[in-house]
């Protein structure tokens, strides 16, 4: 970027002042480092990707109307913020690299292979990664993910729409909406700031809305929607861990929530609705392909607790294990969970080791 | 395991993205420039299905492998390192193991069990632009976008096994050479799982065995759902099936074999199982079928057995490798694989005098390894001797042993080639046909290698 600090400043503080007129709360977000502005024509920069590589550490790129061509390669702190959420696009991803903050705010992104992609620098240790924050940001028509969290990432989420990622190939669902590994955390919000944050949707991706293996972390706050996917809603697998509060999941093609090898989960307060296979499925290995079949038998032993959940209108509300593997144990702790009109309610495979408590529930067993 | 069935796909569906390599080798440029690093070893990526046992054994071989690398002084003076990933099953996440490895600093990608896997990781082979040596899973895809699209592909060879559809061809040579031709049986029943990647082996078993000439008949197809718990019903449409005949299941088993198997010998069912049984590979198959492996049959491809001279060696010392999965002894399919894999690696290396760490030394070792299953000055075939046989690849524009009607009936030329597919034939990557005896896995065919005569259940 030119130096002149006199023209910056003035730009910063008319955009400041531009974008107080459009959220009112807009001032706060400026941070240290400069205010660059992105546009067709007559801004600093008319590419978001130079822009990006020349901007100081903690700055804030405004960018206007218009689609602008990736892969955007941030590796340091800073803040995008555009001008009109459907109408600032960025194709080809966002990919985040290193120990850095990173928010992105009002936006598009479409035509990556993932739309935003976290992770810690090439061959450097992975705990040297981004921590992102998704505000009022779109992100459909990628190849593969939504969103693919690797290493420690974090990604935090308010009013994300997450739709339409991955392909077919061969009959195959590739990619999904939210894809986690290796430590990853997604965290949905319901407010940001002290204000609440508007719905976060995750739909008609590829295989599964959020998928989430290898030791990684999923918390989702109220006001979140995951449906209708080839495979399942929310799938944890690995040592996957996840603290779900008030999350609808519905109209996916195996689960709605899947709990699976080692993964733990505490569900408070869900609706699993009208899932084609099951509500919620507890056991079992991961490996989940189209017409929910799974491919390895693995030791393992998956723990859910549920409290306070409707589970209604499923083939099935609940399965415990894989009925073709043999290996797989689970743990299942249900309270007050509401089972309606259920094919049938609670379905729990006999063979390897089921520990399966239920307290102020009434269910009918399947046959 | 496999899928044959090969429906056209867009390329431009992937091209769309191959910019994104440029992503990838930017963020591998800048990954470089800010930071510090002291030496590193050259890295190899294994992703392949975590907690089961194709990813212990492979883990293992490619373990004990790099250790006798190391030992020799690494490659050009460089130690190898080994890092692992998840591809759980899925074509979704295979694909997101590759990007992990690479992004953990792997130079070179070995692995991929299950055909849906590596079907998954298409997209990403002309993003991430690595050296991929696949070593389980037989899909044809991935040769066959080789062979359309070489400059984003030319990275993937596959070590072993030979593709679903030379699958296929080795499962009809072993029904009529051995089956009809060394047992007298005239008829069996294919019970297959009912995934993608057996429906044109069901398909196309008949046909083919026809085409042969073979009097071997299938006198039922009895695909079952994969989460089938009491096989009771179908074990008795199977001997009411082969009232009259002599001869047995051909199975058709991946990913379900335990449970079938353990139910069979629990019945005791008037019927040798015989076929692929990818389970019985695994060397805990007794344990895992509550004692149920005697006289099962399944391909494979290599054993104790003298393939080649590297064979018997590898497997005792894998056997007697005791740093990584001690407690899995004997060799998966995919671990001779992965062995070759990396024996093939280091040749090529060797040859090219350079590490595959960027595209041009990349390419370079691309263009070795392409050597191996050309024909020399003297017209013969350059070939590495590696577990499973003496190994090369096909060349693009070559034809194949697939039968071009089952080449046509899958929606593909007759001429379709596989350029970069291991090739099949006697001494090359045959596959052989081994047997649980005595709590042991004995090779019955090719006869040239047969450890053992076949035997029949106990019960019968």
């Amino acid at each position: 970027m030119n130096a002149r600090p006199m023209r910056q400043a003035i730009k910063g503080l008319l955009m400041c002042l531009m974008l107080v007129g459009l959220t009112g709360s807009t001032v706060l977000l400026v941070q240290a480092g400069s205010l660059i502005r992105v546009c067709a024509s007559g801004c600093d920069y008319t590419s978001l990707v130079d822009a990006v590589a020349q901007a100081q550490p903690e700055s804030t790129i405004f960018v206007d109307e218009g689609q602008y061509a990736g892969p955007v390669i941030i590796a340091k702190n800073l803040t995008i913020i555009g001008s009109d959420r459907n109408k600032v696009v960025i194709a080809r991803g966002v990919v985040a690299a290193g120990p850095f903050k990173v928010t992105l705010r009002n936006l598009t992104l479409t035509g990556g292979l993932n739309g935003l992609q976290a992770q810690a620098p090439t061959g450097l240790p992975r705990p040297l990664s981004p921590a992102v924050s998704l505000e009022g940001v779109t992100i459909t028509g990628n190849a593969l993910n939504g969103i693919a969290l690797f290493d420690y990432s974090i990604a935090s989420l308010c009013d994300v729409l997450v739709t339409k990622n991955g392909l077919i190939v061969q009959g195959l669902p590739l990619g999904g909406g939210v894809a986690l590994r290796g430590n990853a955390q997604i965290v949905i919000g319901s407010t940001l700031g002290g204000e609440a944050c508007s719905q976060t949707v995750v739909r008609e991706n590829g295989a599964n809305g959020i998928s989430a293996l290898d030791k990684s972390a999923v918390t989702i706050s109220p006001n979140t929607v995951i449906m209708k996917h080839t495979l399942s809603g929310l799938q944890l697998g690995g040592s996957a861990r996840a603290t779900v509060q008030g999350l609808v999941a519905r109209e996916n093609g195996c689960y709605g929530v899947a709990v699976e090898e080692d993964a733990t989960a505490t569900i408070l307060s869900g609706r699993f609705e009208s899932n084609a296979k099951a509500g919620l499925h507890v056991g079992g290995p991961a490996s989940t392909l189209p017409g929910c079949v799974t491919q390895v038998d693995i030791q393992a032993n998956a723990t859910a607790t549920v409290t306070g959940s409707v589970i209604a209108g499923n083939r099935l509300g609940i399965l415990v294990g894989d009925l073709s593997k043999n290996l797989d144990e689970a743990t299942v702790k249900l309270t007050t969970v509401n089972l309606i009109s259920n094919g049938c309610d609670l379905l729990v495979d006999p063979v390897a080791k089921k520990d399966v408590t239920v307290t102020g529930t009434q269910w009918k067993p399947c046959s | 395991m496999s899928e044959l069935n090969l429906k056209r796909h867009n390329r431009r569906t992937f091209l769309k993205y191959a910019g994104t390599g440029a992503l990838a080798l930017t963020l591998g440029s800048w990954a470089r420039g800010p930071w510090v690093r002291g030496q590193q070893p050259f890295l190899i990526g294994m992703a392949n299905p975590q907690g089961t046992f194709f990813f212990n054994a492979a883990e293992k071989a490619l373990a004990l492998g790099i250790q006798e690398i190391n030992a020799q002084g690494g490659l050009l003076g460089t130690p190898v390192g080994l890092i692992t990933a998840d591809s759980a099953g899925r074509p979704d996440q295979a694909p997101l193991a590759l990007q992990d490895l690479v992004g953990r600093g792997a130079q070179v990608l070995i692995g991929e069990f299950f055909s849906e896997e590596l079907i998954g990781s298409l997209p990403v082979i002309p993003v991430l632009r690595k050296l991929f040596l696949g070593t389980g899973a037989s899909t044809p895809a991935a040769t066959i976008r080789v062979s359309q699209d070489y400059n984003n592909y030319k990275f993937f060879f596959r070590a072993g096994p030979i593709n679903s559809f030379l699958i296929l061809q080795a499962a009809i040579t072993f029904a009529i050479g051995f089956l009809e031709k060394g047992l007298g049986w005239n008829a069996i029943v294919l019970l297959a799982e009912d995934a993608a990647w057996t429906q044109p082996i069901t398909g196309g078993f008949p046909l083919l065995l026809q085409a042969a000439g073979s009097n071997l008949q299938v006198v039922d197809t009895i695909r079952y759902a994969e989460d089938t718990t009491d096989f009771t019903s179908l074990f008795k449409r199977a001997v009411s099936a082969m009232s009259g005949k002599t001869g047995g299941f051909f199975t058709v088993m991946a990913h379900t074999g335990t449970r079938p198997s353990a139910q069979w010998a629990a019945q005791q069912v008037q019927l040798p199982l015989v076929g692929i049984n990818v389970q019985a590979q695994d060397g805990r198959f007794d344990e895992l079928t509550q004692g149920a492996s005697e006289s099962v049959v399944t391909l494979t491809t290599a054993a104790r057995a003298p393939v080649t001279n590297k064979t018997i060696p590898f497997t005792d010392a894998f056997a007697g490798f005791t740093d990584v999965h001690p407690s899995v002894t004997i060799p998966s399919y995919n671990a001779f694989s992965s062995y070759d894999a990396l024996g093939l690696l280091q040749a090529a290396v060797e040859s090219a005098g350079v590490l595959p760490t960027d595209e041009a030394s990349t390419t370079a070792v691309i263009g070795e390894l392409e050597k191996f299953g050309a024909p020399g000055a003297d017209g013969k075939l350059k070939l590495f001797v590696g577990t499973t046989g003496n190994l090369g690849f096909y060349q693009k524009g070559e034809t194949t042993p697939v039968a071009p009607a089952l080449l046509v009936a899958n929606g593909l030329p007759p001429t379709q080639d596989f350029p970069h597919d291991v090739r099949f034939g006697t001494g090359l990557a045959e596959g052989i046909w081994i047997q649980w005896q005595g709590g042991q896995q004995e090779v019955i065919f090719p006869p040239n290698l047969a450890t053992a005569q076949f035997a029949l259940p106990p019960w019968l």
